[in-house]
């Protein structure tokens, strides 16, 4: 199956800043967060409590915790089942 | 069949340091366990070394211990605690955090000064605090505490690594362990104790029975029944943070107790009890329980209300009929020991120590007399009066 | 499949309100929903994820459908006729336990924070499974993903290829499907390598026979693969990953002759098929089906999804069936089941349904057990894990720190955990426990391992979100 790029894709799409680890992005609001972070080569998104590495989204289903980082609310969350919000700052969980 | 001085029934904390002291005296010991070592209740335990009167009542229980007697025995176990950290190669990760025990209300508070009294006499250091003092000292603390109290010596050791640090100690010192081997039967021919197990018999001329909640099924293959009142209660942990919590936690009234581990997670217990009691297997967390339990915590740290509880487990403790410790010979059958009931953890090196002392027919540091098995002893028969 | 259990209670003994509860919003959740849902059942679907959808369905975000389309459009279609039907949908909802008396859920909304009690008298456990994992040295970078991730990245994700290069790396039939979503995205595929050797031309002829249809798939994605000049490698074991500056270098022992093989690349997704979601079944007490090579927990199951316990029903990949088709067979023959416990039978309509899907789940069943045997993972395909290996990735911990203590655990993987932190993390040994029972089976072939025992919650949740339930108004009471 191919994708359709740039399908109705012309319609109003809301820019927000997303902050990520202290670096500001442009990305449109409802966009899967996995897909904004690989796409944009942010490849941290937890450390390692023990071992201090960096670590990236592994499963992508929401079984690995690998994923989690914390929002501008201090509330942990899961990369693989979000969407980006309006204003987002993210912190990597773990730093 | 395999001879040894000593035959220890069971692997927890009681029979691992049990056997690092028999050992240390050159005494020939075979350690039997059922399934691994220190899966039971000395696995599963928040591992508190309790210094400070203990509340008497965990959630649901009936008959409040006599915490008061306890008192010298805590203070005794604690020195020992310092003993055993030097003995034992390996880090068991022992900390004297000091314990704060807090009061929500004026009976409580009254309570809390009592018994601050009773420690007094028993030479326990402490110290009380007013509100303010308490918040000062710990500022996590929530509204609603208005009295407290801090021991010094109040900590916790990693049970995780000090059953099997004394029983490998135990082993360099000469132990012979035999785990996944059951006891189904216990005999006696003249003055020998003959273990069955499902593996085969063993000699002995002393037995020691520290089978945690299993104790009175044991003791019954000697045809010795005692009142128990085993239960399975309950433990919580959340996931590693930094460090936040300095101190032990816990509640003039109610089963409650939290700290802060050096892995970083937060331990929450309190003795609330499990749905059932399924001895051998693993008996059901009770989500009423957790409810409970965490709801009282939030109230006393507030913080943890946004702090991730990671997982809950149940373990099962061989409380006694009358909720204290039980340990001694069996009166009418020489050679036979038992040690268990409540807090054995804490208990762990006093009663190696008293135990080793009655083995060998010393005096112990502590007296014991008053927790022996007679008074939980319900019929009585002499081994001649059956195989 | 066992045969059809014992009768269950009949429809005088239940309560007025049979209000069906399914946990899981993929294919077969979605299925039974709207089978029940069309014949006037109330209906509460509960999906952790922000829409329905599961593994297969998954949605793209709203955003991104507006910025490339929409994907997998017969999955929007199902969902929105449910939607329409009016079953209630709890959606960023993850169940993490069940009460004392076993019959509500305990469901955290990830968005509020919160958790709630959600009532059943009846309960399809539609929670699907997740990739299996063996470690290699350096699997924690973070170029190593699942098959899974990869495939909804390029799919539900919408990435841009870019001219990307990944390996695939594991076993089983959907490694192929991934290459192939991989490929049409324009990702270019460095290698697959399956751990067995199903692919011999004796297999697609028995295939070609007996399931004509899934040999025309198989020969799809093997032709996609061949015109796409990517190498399909059988019976080699990952052994190590290192990064490179812009990529990754990985190292594969061929098990015959022993020769290694170093695969350049930039991305390594890596999966052995999957392991069943399966821990509300397990605090349930449903008793197991017919044992796994891994030990993994299946329900027994009767065709219909039936278990051990009255009134729960368990389908799709949770009960050990792959595929999305199969989770929706299942999905209407549990529905099916359920209106006759509630309703009798009725008209001849329903029994023409539950005929075709009757009979399509012992085709399906009969394929499955054709892949199992096919892809049947011997403990000695995995490795020993050379000391360097990360095993628990929350906790830290080497396979060297296995020393020792695998000699004196007799098996059991319980005292492994004890001594050596192992499966104590957040991911409470979902991605190290199947490998640790693989190794401590490698060490007492005869043990049964039964894995790492379940508890509440079944995965980390806020303390004040668990004591939320403590306040009355929180029950969530649904009337049927
Ligand atoms: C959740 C929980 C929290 C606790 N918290 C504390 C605390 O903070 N502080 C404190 O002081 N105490 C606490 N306790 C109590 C204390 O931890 C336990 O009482 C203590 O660990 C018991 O040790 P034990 O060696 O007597 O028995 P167990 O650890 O129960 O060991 C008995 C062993 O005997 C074996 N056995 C039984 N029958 C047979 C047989 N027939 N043949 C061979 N082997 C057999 C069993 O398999 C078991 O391994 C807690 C208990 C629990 C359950
Ligand atoms: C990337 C990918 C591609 C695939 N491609 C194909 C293909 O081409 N063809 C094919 O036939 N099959 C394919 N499969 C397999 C297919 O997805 C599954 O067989 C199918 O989705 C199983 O459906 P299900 O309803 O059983 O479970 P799932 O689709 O897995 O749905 C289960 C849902 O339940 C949720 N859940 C689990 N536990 C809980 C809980 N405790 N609380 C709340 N929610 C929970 C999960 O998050 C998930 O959303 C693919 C799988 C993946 C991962
Ligand atoms: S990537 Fe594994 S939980 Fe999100």
């Amino acid at each position: 199956m191919s994708l359709e790029y740039g399908a109705s894709s012309s319609e109003i799409r809301e820019v927000t800043q997303l902050v990520v680890n202290g670096k500001s992005y442009d990305a449109c609001v409802g966009e899967s967060l996995l897909g904004f972070l690989f796409q944009n080569g942010i490849s941290s998104t937890s450390v390692n409590l023990v071992t201090k590495e960096v670590r990236f989204a592994f499963c992508g289903m929401g079984m690995c915790s690998e994923c989690e980082m914390i929002d501008e609310n201090g509330s942990i969350l899961r990369v693989c089942q979000t969407s980006i919000r309006r204003n987002m700052t993210l912190t990597s969980r773990g730093i | 069949m395999v001879n040894s001085d000593v035959i220890i029934i069971g692997g927890g904390i009681l029979g691992a340091a049990l056997a690092f002291e028999l050992t240390k005296e050159s005494i020939g010991v075979q350690l039997i366990e059922r399934s691994s070592i220190s899966r039971e209740g000395s696995g599963a335990t928040a591992g508190n070394l309790h210094i400070q009167a203990v509340h008497t009542r965990r959630p649901g229980q009936v008959i409040a211990l006599d915490n008061v007697r306890l008192l010298p025995l805590q203070i005794a176990a604690s020195r020992l605690w310092d003993v055993v950290e030097e003995e034992l190669p390996e880090d068991i990760e022992l900390r004297r955090t000091g314990g704060l025990t807090v009061a929500e209300s004026e009976p409580q508070g009254e309570e809390i000064l009592l018994k601050r009294r009773h420690e007094i006499e028993a030479g326990i250091p402490g110290e009380i605090l007013a509100s303010d003092e308490a918040r000062r000292l710990l500022p996590e603390l929530g509204d609603s505490v208005q009295l407290a109290e801090f021991c010094p010596l109040d900590g916790y050791v990693n049970p995780l690594k000090v059953t099997p640090a004394w029983m490998r100690a135990a082993i360099r010192q000469g132990l012979t362990l035999r785990t996944h081997e059951e006891v189904l039967n216990i005999s006696k021919v003249g003055s020998s104790w003959i273990v069955g197990t499902s593996n085969g018999q063993y000699a002995c001329s002393t037995l020691v029975i520290v089978g945690g909640p299993w104790m009175d099924r044991i003791l019954s293959m000697v045809r010795v029944s005692i009142r128990m009142n085993p239960v399975a209660i309950q433990m919580h942990v959340t996931e590693r943070m930094a460090p936040r919590l300095p101190f032990l936690v816990q509640h003039i009234a109610e089963g409650m107790s939290i700290k802060q581990v050096t892995a970083g997670q937060i331990m929450i217990g309190g003795g609330w009890p499990a749905q059932n009691l399924a001895l051998g297997k693993t008996s059901d967390v009770s989500v009423e329980s957790v409810i409970g339990n965490l709801s009282q915590a939030v109230r006393i740290l507030p913080f943890l209300r946004n702090v991730r509880l990671l997982r809950s487990w149940s373990g099962a403790l061989g409380a006694t009929a009358d909720e204290m410790p039980i340990i001694g010979e069996v009166p009418g059958l020489e050679g036979l020991f038992v040690a268990g009931g409540t807090y054995a953890f804490t208990f762990a090196p006093l009663w190696a120590k008293t135990l080793l002392a009655l083995i060998l027919r010393r005096t112990p540091e502590v007296d014991v007399s008053d927790l022996g098995v007679g008074r939980l002893m319900n019929i009585y028969k002499s081994k001649t009066s059956g195989g | 499949m066992a045969d059809e259990l014992e009768p269950l209670g009949r429809s005088s003994e239940m309560k007025a309100n049979n209000h069906v509860v399914i946990i899981g919003g993929g294919p077969g959740g979605l299925a039974a929903a709207k089978t029940l849902a069309r014949k006037g059942v109330s209906v509460t679907i509960i999906d952790e994820n922000p829409d329905l959808g599961g593994q297969y369905y998954r949605r793209r975000t709203k955003g991104t459908t507006e910025l490339v389309g929409d994907y997998r459009v017969d999955g929007t279609h199902l969902i929105s006729s449910v939607k329409k039907l009016g079953c209630t949908i709890l959606t960023d909802s993850y169940v993490w336990g069940i009460s004392n008396d076993k019959r509500s859920l305990l469901v955290e909304n990830s968005l509020l924070g919160k958790s709630t009690r959600v009532n059943f008298d009846f309960l399809i456990v539609a929670s699907g499974g997740h990739e299996i994992q063996y470690p290699f040295t350096n699997w924690q970078s973070t170029k190593v993903m699942t098959p899974g991730m990869l495939s909804r990245l390029v799919t539900v994700d919408a990435i841009e290829p870019n001219g990307r290069r990944a390996i695939l790396v594991g076993s089983g039939p959907f490694l192929l499907a991934v290459t192939s979503h991989l490929i049409d995205s324009g990702v270019v595929v460095d290698g697959v390598f399956e751990l067995t050797r199903p692919y011999r031309l004796t297999v697609f002829s028995m295939l070609a026979v007996f399931f004509p249809a899934k040999c025309a798939q198989f020969l799809h994605y093997r032709f996609k693969l061949f015109s796409n000049g990517v190498k399909l490698t059988q019976g080699s074991r990952l052994r190590s990953v290192q990064d490179s500056y812009d990529g990754i270098t990985a190292t594969f022992d061929k098990r015959s002759g022993g020769e290694q093989v170093v695969v350049e690349s930039q991305l390594l997704g890596v999966g052995y098929g999957f392991k069943p979601n399966s821990e509300v079944l397990e605090i349930l007490n449903v008793e197991r089906g017919e044992s796994t090579s891994f030990g993994h927990f299946y329900p027994r199951v009767d065709r219909y999804g039936r278990t051990s316990q009255q009134n729960v029903f368990a389908i799709g990949e949770v009960s050990g069936i792959e595929g999305f088709k199969s989770a929706m067979v299942g999905g209407v023959l549990s529905g099916q089941r359920i209106l006759r416990d509630i309703k009798g039978v009725k008209g001849f309509a329903s029994m023409y349904v539950t005929l075709v899907h009757y009979l399509r789940s012992i085709y399906e069943e009969l394929f499955a057990k054709f892949l199992k045997k096919l892809y049947r993972i011997d403990l000695e395909d995995f490795p020993l894990l050379d000391p360097e290996v990360l095993l628990c990735r929350c906790e830290g911990v080497y396979a060297s720190e296995l020393d020792g203590v695998l000699s004196q655990c007799e098996s059991d993987m319980a005292y492994v955990k004890a001594e050596t932190r192992i499966g104590m993390g957040l991911c409470q040994g979902r991605m190290c426990g199947t490998a640790l029972g693989i190794i401590v089976k490698k060490k007492y072939p005869k043990s049964i391992s039964p894995g790492f025992s379940i508890r509440i919650p079944f995965r980390p949740v806020a303390i004040g979100s668990i004591i939320a339930l403590e306040s009355e108004e929180n029950r969530d009471y649904i009337d049927g």
